[in-house]
Formats: structure tokens, sequence, C-alpha cells
């Protein structure tokens, strides 16, 4: 084992997630440097800050668990090892309509409610306000009970279970509206959308 | 752009420091460890020369029924832990069917053996579900199977549960952390050992496991045991 810890060591000591195998710090700092653009990512992409911050969570998370399979040795390939694992947990997300917490709850991290100081960084990180517009005019493209649940989750901001009610159904089917329905609205807006945002 | 962080996301930040701690404060543990078995061994083989006994090997392997008289990884330093600070997450592998990962709790026994315990993690602690399908966290003294990894390379065990779904869990510890070959009833499957060379493997159903082998690399050379 310590052989193996030795190896590990080797490889990469210039980039932080290589440093982390040795100072906890270090992978706060590599929290620190890239968890504004992971958040936003996600922020673009689901539009719902809840959902965002949970699948941030479990990308660090994983990052963690992972970090000595990482082979790199620069930022670049860093910062590519990392949303790998983001751009999966997306996928895994539009396809079955959950969020996956697995290494969330492996690790025991617990996260506080979003606030709205929370709420307010990640729309201004994300440019919501500009991408609103847009998301009301590609709603068309998405069945209408999925963009009854995209208009009353993510343009007026109301809760799962608020909606769930009046519905008739559960949260989770509304969560599962959503997020299928969101999946189809970026087939449909392609990178366009996103092009958009680099302006805002 | 970035600035200073909100406060949902800077408690993460700092629940991530300490989960990075707790996994480094475990990786360092054990390498203590066996850096001190190597040097108990190295003098147990220097005696035996003066002794003029040749050709002296020392393999120990039991299975500890007893537990640790405590966790090396106890007084780990940070006031919010994990339920279980031995879990090592790294080598945590899904169910074949979902639900909550398998995960492993590497720990030392109380004549230093190096051991490991198989169970599910849910909320950061390794436990079992019983028939009615109720989590039962492991208590510190749980039983493990237990050797001498610094001096055999590869620690294997092996598990047929019946509940509350039948599964077949092949499991341990490959010292140099190389990937590891389980073959049971002819199906080969490859693991790679994630933290402190642990790894796990999990199967549907209680196979058969006459016959049934595990073989990795331990400093160079091939090193195959068998289950069945």
């Amino acid at each position: 084992m310590a052989q193996l810890m030795r190896t590990h060591a080797r490889a990469g000591e210039t980039t932080l997630l290589a440093r982390s195998l040795r100072e906890a710090d270090a992978f706060a700092a590599f929290y620190t440097a890239y968890v504004a653009r992971v958040s936003a990512y996600f922020v673009r992409r689901v539009f719902d800050p809840e959902v965002a911050v949970d699948l941030t969570a479990e990308t660090f998370a994983l990052a963690l668990e992972r970090r000595r399979q990482f082979r790199g040795h620069s930022t670049h390939e860093e910062q590519g090892w990392l949303f790998a694992i983001a751009k999966s947990l997306l996928q895994a997300y539009w396809r079955r309509g959950r969020i996956e917490q697995a290494a969330v709850a492996r690790l025991g991290l617990e996260r506080q409610s979003l606030g709205t100081e929370d709420f307010e960084y990640l729309h201004f990180q994300a440019g919501m306000e500009a991408l609103r517009g847009r998301l009301a005019q590609a709603l068309d493209v998405v069945r209408p009970d999925q963009a009854a649940a995209i208009r009353a989750r993510v343009l007026e901001e109301r809760e799962y279970a608020e909606i769930a009610a009046d519905f008739e159904t559960t949260p989770e089917v509304i969560r599962a509206r959503v997020s299928r329905g969101l999946r189809t609205m970026q087939r449909f807006l392609g990178d366009k959308v996103y092009d958009a945002l680099a302006d805002a | 752009m970035t600035g200073r962080l909100p406060p949902a996301l800077d408690d993460l930040r700092d629940r991530l420091r300490e989960a990075a701690a707790r996994d480094i404060e475990i990786e360092r543990r054990v390498a203590e460890r066996v850096r001190g078995a190597r040097w108990r061994r190295g003098l147990l083989v220097a005696l035996a020369g003066i002794a003029s006994f040749a050709g002296v090997a020392v393999a120990q392997r039991a299975f500890d029924r007893e537990g640790p008289a405590r966790p090396t990884v106890r007084d780990l330093p940070s006031p919010t832990a994990a339920p279980d600070p031995g879990l090592v997450a790294t080598s945590a592998t899904a169910d074949p069917t979902g639900g909550p990962s398998w995960g492993l709790r590497v720990f030392a026994s109380s004549d230093g053996l190096d051991c490991v315990a198989v169970g599910r993690i849910s909320g950061g602690a390794l436990g079992t579900y019983d028939a009615s399908r109720t989590f039962r966290a492991l208590p510190p003294r749980v039983s493990g199977a237990c050797e001498r990894v610094a001096h055999s390379g590869l620690l294997v065990a092996a598990q047929r549960r019946p509940l509350p779904q039948p599964r077949t869990i092949v499991y341990g510890l490959a010292r140099d952390g190389q990937p590891v070959r389980i073959t049971i009833a002819g199906k080969t499957r490859t693991v790679r050992p994630g933290g402190l060379g642990s790894f796990i493997d999990v199967r549907r159903g209680l196979a058969d496991m006459s016959g049934a082998t595990v073989t990795t690399t331990v400093a160079g050379h091939l090193v195959r045991r068998r289950l069945g």
C-alpha cells in the first residue's frame, strides 16, 4: 500500500488534484477554483439552482473519491477530467429524471438549503435573466405536460410539491417532466442558448 | 466573476475539505502500520539469521472474530467526521440491481493484522440490510477478514449473502493496487482497486465458488488465490 501511495504521489504533483492526495486544503482550493464554472454549467442546463447545486455536490464528491485515478499533469487536464464527471452526471439526470447522490451519501456530506444569497449568486453566474426569454420561446417544442411543469418550476420558480398538488400528482413525476422536457429543449436549442449566455 | 462564494457553496467546500482530511488520515495511518510491519519483519528475519535458521517465511492468516481492540481511525480529528471514518469510499461499487453501494471498512486488528469488512453504504456509514430491508450500521467491533497484507500482497475474502437479495461478494486488499481479476463460474471481471488497494466485486445470486480464483500482480509477480 505504501508503494501504491508513492506511485500516486509521483503522478502530476503540479495539479491541485495531485496535491490533494496529501493536503486537504488542496482539495478545498480545487473546489474553489472550479465551483463557479461547474455550478453555472449545471444551472444553464437544468435551469434549477437546487438541482444544479445537488449535481455540483455530487460532481465534487466523485472527484474526491476518484482523484487517485487522475493521471493528468496540467490544470487543463484537471478541468477536463472534472467536467467529464459533470457531463456524465448531467446525462444520467436527464436519462433517469432524478439526481444521483451516491457519492455525497458515501462521504456523509449534507448540503445547506439554498438561501437568497445562493440563488442570486447562481442566477448571476449562469446569466439566468437573459436565458428565461429564450426558454419561454422554446417551450413549444416539448410535450404540453412537460412545458407546464417547466413553466411552473423554472419560469415561475414554484416548489415541486406545490406544482404536484396543482397537477394532482407526485413531486417525483413533476421532477421527471421538468428534467426530460429540459433535455428536449436543449436538443432543440443546441448551443445557441449557451452562446447567448456568453454575451449576457 | 467568481468572487466570494455564497453560504451553501462555502459550506460545501468546508465539508469536502473535512472528507478529504479523513481520507488522507486513513491512508497515512495504514501506511504507517505497513512500515511498522515491515520493520518488525526485518527484525525477525535478522534474528532468525543469527540463530542460523535459513529460509524462514512467515505467513499468517486469520479470521479475526473479535475484531479490533480499538479501530485505528477512531480518534480522527474532525468533529464532524462521517459515521464510519474507516470507510474507504473510493473502492465502493454499485449493487447489480441498484440501491446503496457496497463499500469496505479497513482497520487493524488488535494484533496488527490488516482487516477489511464489507457492507452497504448509507449516509456515510457501513452496514447491512436485514430481511425487512432495514439498514443497520456495523458496530466498531465488527469482525473482518484479516491478514498481513504487507507480507502476502493480497487479502481475499468472499461472502454469499442470501438476504435481502442473493448476492456473491468478493472483496479484499491488493497491496500494490494493481488490477484484480476475479473469476467465478467461468466469468471473469477485472476490478481496479481504490484507496489502500481495496476492491469489491458484487454479483447477483449465490454463485458456485468451486474453482473460483482471484489474481493480481504483486511486486511484479502474479499472485493467485483460490476461493473454492
